[in-house]
């Protein structure tokens, strides 16, 4: 089965294309090296129809396929992953569930504003004590007449600082693990909602992470998304795509990790010959192709059989395995070609190689994949 | 074959181990966010002796051997890279050519006072057109009169802005590719030496690396090492295995950083209902760790203890800092991994770890460098059958 891009599906890439060469690559050093939000690139991104891409016109959304949304994010990521992954964000998990579940006017008021650009969203489900084990959050709803009343502290959001909703993982049932989560929708403005300072960290510096904190936090009941019970539920089925998602960054900065190291090796020059003429270059840069190219295909089955109407957890666990695993070997690969100027801030490369860890996380650590792949194998 | 460290190594050990966690660690913090090591820190160092821990006690030094020294880098880097980097250039790079070939005016001048911390001094060698080709430097020596005049821009020079004397590498033969190499000993305050830039990087953020340029630097021409002209390799040959071994040391410090640190983190955390040492993955981890720091740590203090006995050690050298380098690079993954986001937390000092490991990549060579050194003793060996 040979696999091509349709004509729809290539202009697609090629005009991402075209804004990340003339827009984002020009523009992501600064953007890493100051730490701030690329605020004006996120709203051509929202011009340009990339936020909507995977939502209907009805919202203002451009009606893309799961291809398309994967080659957007694999070509803004070979950009500037802080770009790519909050645009990913706002696509996705950001929005997802107010998409799927929310009702007309939450539609209306948060969802064709975030498509526009205009409000940020973003999901929360991480604790301070809970990341890989979801069942462990802490944070509850519990009903109360016409509201739900929440409780908790989350930890590593996205963006917190910046965001309109939230998509907040609580218990509706403490004493269950995973299946007593659902999935609700929390304004930023509601009494009880308070954001804490973003964490320092070493990669993906456009990107904020923060804390979020619920204290009696009450909200109207049908911001409950979907039927009380089924939250755990219709977060698993949305993790296949944010594994999805994962893998398409993963390609990104592989392949700028890559082209950025075959074009050094060209021409650096050491013992009167590029350093590609040596075996030890050459080769090294054969196998981060080769790996590179593993990785797009399982990526973009995985998002094509999306397209076909199969969610397949284990095709998806694997491509997100295997994605975020090349793009740290290729990362490295790359740091050693460059050298010492392969840890110069000068060069992105140093900035590769950091962006690459916070692919081995969101939609899952490598060991947690393993664990899904193996229980999809029957182990 | 008795391969444990004696009492008074071990006695040592923890002498620099208590000295780094009283006066080193608390600091990291503020050396990290203002990208400098102190001076007060640097003189605190001095006092304990070790700038002059492998020097001969005749010029005020503790007449100390390379296991000894070995141990001194491999604690250092353990707590905290940059001062590491820096001690080690110090003790060894920076001052040892003077050591070997200096004459007794060169070593009263600057290798007493560098022992005692009132002189530092640095290595000059990399150019932008070479780190590993150093027969493709451009800088050059010409001598008029009794002295040379120097010519040319160096690159990632630990330490340029803060030391007082240099060890530079220039052709006196631009033509000769690395045979027309020699090293000259000159003062930073010579008329014409410019530090340039300081090179913002990832890794060691406390020990700072510069452009420095020589417009028309004139020096005695006794400050040519060796006596006579083309003889930089042959000098640099003396001191390449040290370097390899004690960059090594540094490797195995680092290691063992991470791997205590992942260890500790892994007791306490918890996921799925048990602290995450519980699962076999995590445990699988540090269990390969500790099957390379172990490695690591007999190849790495067996080249020292051949050095010491005056043994060859050419290949022993090479293999042990291949071997930390890919190594340690293991560990520290393995370990950040561990501490899921928080390995990315610059609250935490694991991402330190991560970050100055990378320096064992380039810091003595190249990895493709060692082992095309590996491969020409291998080739050596069989050509001799």
């Amino acid at each position: 089965m040979g696999h091509c891009f349709s004509e729809q599906q290539e202009l697609l890439r090629r005009s991402v294309a075209e804004f990340v060469d003339k827009e984002v690559v020009p523009a992501a050093a600064r953007i890493d090296e100051e730490g701030q939000f690329p605020a004006s690139l996120f709203q051509k991104a929202a011009e340009l129809g990339y936020l909507g891409i995977r939502y209907p016109a009805e919202y203002g959304g451009s009606e893309g396929d799961n291809v398309m949304f994967t080659l957007m994010c694999e070509e803004l990521a070979r950009g500037s992953m802080s770009l790519a992954a909050t645009v990913a964000m706002q696509c996705l998990m950001g929005t997802d569930f107010v998409y799927r579940f929310g009702t007309e006017e939450q539609k209306r008021r948060l969802l064709v504003p975030a498509i526009k650009g205009q409000k940020m969203g973003v999901i929360a489900m991480t604790e301070p004590d809970a990341g890989s084990d979801l069942g462990a959050i802490k944070t509850t709803a519990r009903r109360d007449g016409d509201d739900y009343v929440l409780n908790g502290r989350k930890l590593w959001i996205t963006n917190a600082a910046l965001a309109a909703f939230f998509t907040v993982a609580a218990k509706t049932d403490p004493q269950a693990g995973f299946k007593g989560i659902d999935m609700f929708l929390v304004e930023r403005e509601t009494p009880g909602v308070s954001i804490g300072r973003d964490i320092a960290k070493m990669s993906v510096l456009g990107q904020g992470a923060g804390e979020l904190t619920l204290d009696e936090c009450r909200i109207p009941a049908d911001h409950l998304f979907g039927q009380e019970g089924t939250g755990s539920r219709n977060l698993e089925a949305l993790l296949a795509e944010i594994r999805i998602m994962m893998g398409s960054l993963s390609i990104g900065l592989g392949r700028a990790a890559l082209d950025a190291a075959v074009r050094y090796s060209q021409e650096r020059i050491q013992f009167g010959r590029p350093i590609a003429s040596f075996q030890a270059v050459s080769h090294r840069l054969a196998d981060m192709a080769t790996q590179l190219e593993a990785a797009r295909l399982m990526v973009y089955r995985a998002a094509s059989l999306l397209d076909e109407g199969v969610r397949d957890m284990k095709l998806a666990s694997m491509a997100k395995l295997f994605a975020s695993e090349m793009a740290n070997q290729v990362a490295d690969g790359a740091s050693r070609v460059f050298a010492s100027y392969g840890l110069a801030a000068e060069y992105p490369v140093q900035r590769y190689f950091r962006d690459a860890r916070f692919l081995l996380l969101g939609g899952g650590t490598s060991e947690v994949l393993r664990g899904i792949i193996a229980r999809q194998m029957g182990l | 074959m008795d391969f444990n460290f004696t009492p008074e190594q071990e006695l040592f050990r923890s002498s620099v181990r208590e000295f780094a966690d009283r006066y080193v660690r608390p600091r990291i913090k503020e050396m990290e966010e203002n990208e400098e090591i102190p001076q007060d820190l640097l003189d605190r160092i001095a006092e304990q002796g070790f700038y002059g821990l492998r020097y001969a006690e005749e010029w005020g030094g503790q007449g100390g051997d390379n296991v000894l020294f070995a141990i001194l880098n491999e604690e250092l880097a353990h707590c905290y890279m940059s001062v590491a980097a820096r001690v080690m250039m110090q003790c060894l790079m920076g001052t040892e050519f003077i050591n070997l070939f200096g004459t007794e005016e060169q070593k009263r001048d600057f290798l007493v006072p560098a022992i005692k911390g009132e002189k530092y001094g640095t290595m000059c060698m990399t150019e932008p057109s070479g780190g590993t080709d150093l027969g493709a430097m451009e800088t050059t020596a010409v001598r008029d009169g009794d002295e040379y005049v120097i010519n040319g821009q160096k690159s990632w020079i630990t330490g340029a802005n803060a030391v007082d004397f240099y060890t530079v590498a220039a052709k006196t033969d631009p033509d000769a590719g690395f045979r027309g190499v020699d090293l000259f000993l000159m003062e930073r305050d010579r008329p014409g030496v410019e530090v340039g830039k300081k090179i913002d990087k990832l890794i060691a953020l406390a020990s700072g690396c510069y452009d420095l340029y020589f417009h028309e630097v004139r020096i005695p021409a006794d400050r040519l090492f060796g006596g006579k002209e083309g003889q930089g390799f042959t000098l640099l040959r003396n001191i390449l295995n040290d370097i390899r071994v004690h960059t090594a040391a540094l490797g195995l410090g680092i290691a063992k950083a991470a791997y205590e640190e992942s260890l500790e983190y892994a007791r306490q955390r918890v996921a799925y209902g048990r602290p995450i040492i519980k699962w076999q993955a995590i445990q699988h981890k540090l269990a390969k760790m500790r099957v390379e720091i172990d490695a690591a740590q007999l190849m790495i203090y067996y080249a020292a203890w051949r050095m010491d006995q005056g043994l060859n050690v050419n290949i022993e050298a090479a293999t042990c800092k291949y071997f930390i380098t890919e190594a340690v690079l293991r560990i520290v993954d393995d370990a950040t991994r561990i501490f899921g986001a928080y390995g990315a937390s610059m609250e935490m000092n694991i991402q330190r770890y991560f970050r100055d490991a990378r320096w064992l990549l380039y810091g003595a060579g190249t990895q493709t460098m060692i082992l095309n050194i590996i491969a020409n003793i291998i080739a050596a060996e069989i050509g001799k059958e």
